[in-house]
């Protein structure tokens, strides 16, 4: 960081609008309307009258990602299933967040070994929140967004987000010429043209 | 009679206007979970013997225990480590474990920033269970009574 950025930080109107900004942000994350697995279930329990996420002004989960600031990745992300995630964060917008709930979405869980799921949702989406659990309790879900608010409260206009972007790199899970591989590189800058393997014809009769 | 039905549905919708609020406050409030609930695990440094019964039993392999023998034949704990990314919390250790060293009951704040910080060692360990156990008046999750700091208890 430089000195211009720096003096720019210290800004007295810049800080009034990222506090007014921030306060905007963090009362009001709407998540998208997305599970996955078991652990949805229980962040469906978070919505209602006994732990109540309107607490948190997180209470209206919207149907369409374009309306959502917040992706609660809540279960098993399989290697199908990938290229959608990713396809649904890129289209969500800006400002967005992502909660990583689970196991399975940490690290693959049970399934860390195995062909068929994706070895934590970190590879495909930047994480901002993880919480561990399996399923987390509602609990445990409320503090990764308590958490979250924390970091939205120290987020500036002027700097970085501070996550770890995803490499785009696959080729140390699936062989290179995987459909899914080559969609999801697509789907990474500088997001080639990806074409669709030809569909089979139906025979006739 | 014409409208009775919305009377009694509007008096049902009244009754609930009064009721207590059920709704549990939970950062200030916590819910008591009951005793065998698969919550997130403790590891208490003083019950541990380093047999790695947990370790055994544990379907994911994220317990880690490394010991080296010392001189009387106990063993000296050198890592132990459990893998919050991969646990599934299924409670296997915790009926495996024939000191009662590993419990279920731990606290619910457990979300964290930083990927790598779900990879609890020795030292974190030890730092959630002594916490757990300042908080709760020395008592384990299941029951027992815990031996205050400076206090020796040989566990047969």
């Amino acid at each position: 960081m430089d000195d211009l950025e720096k003096s720019l930080h210290q800004n007295l109107l810049i800080t009034s609008v990222d506090h007014v900004l921030n306060w905007a942000r963090r009362s009001s994350l709407w998540p998208a309307t997305f599970g996955l697995a078991c652990c949805a279930i229980e962040m469906i329990a978070t919505t209602t009258p006994r732990y109540d996420i309107a607490r948190f002004g997180a209470e209206v989960f919207r149907a369409s990602p374009r309306q959502a600031d917040l992706m609660i990745v809540s279960g098993t992300v399989t290697w199908k299933m990938a290229p959608v995630v990713r396809r649904l964060y890129l289209q969500m917008a800006e400002p967005k967040w992502v909660i990583s709930m689970g196991s399975c979405a940490n690290i693959g869980g049970p399934f860390a070994y195995g062909y068929s799921v994706l070895p934590g949702v970190r590879l495909v989406i930047p994480i901002d929140v993880y919480v561990p659990g399996c399923p987390p309790r509602p609990e445990s879900l409320l503090q990764g967004l308590i958490l979250l608010q924390q970091k939205i409260d120290r987020m500036s206009i002027s700097g970085e987000r501070e996550r770890e972007e995803p490499s785009g790199d696959f080729s140390q899970y699936l062989p290179p010429d995987d459909p899914v591989r080559k969609e999801l590189e697509s789907l990474f800058p500088p997001f080639p043209q990806y074409e669709r393997p030809p569909e089979q014809e139906k025979v006739a009769g | 009679m014409y409208g009775l039905g919305i009377a009694k549905g509007l008096f049902i919708t009244l009754r609930h206007l009064f009721r207590r609020p059920f709704t549990i406050q939970y950062p200030e409030e916590v819910r008591q979970v009951p005793p065998r609930a698969r919550t997130n695990l403790l590891w208490f440094d003083e019950r541990c013997t380093g047999c790695s019964t947990c370790a055994q039993a544990c379907p994911d392999g994220c317990i880690l225990v490394a010991t080296s023998p010392r001189e009387d034949g106990s063993l000296n704990k050198d890592r132990y480590e459990i893998d919050f990314r991969l646990c599934m919390f299924c409670g296997l250790c915790v009926e495996a474990c024939p000191y009662e060293a590993i419990q279920a009951g731990g606290p619910f704040d457990d979300a964290v920033y930083v990927f790598d910080d779900m990879y609890r060692d020795k030292h974190a360990l030890t730092r959630m269970a002594r916490a757990y156990l300042d908080s709760h008046d020395y008592t384990y999750p299941n029951g027992k009574k815990a031996p205050r700091p400076g206090q020796l208890v040989a566990i047969k």
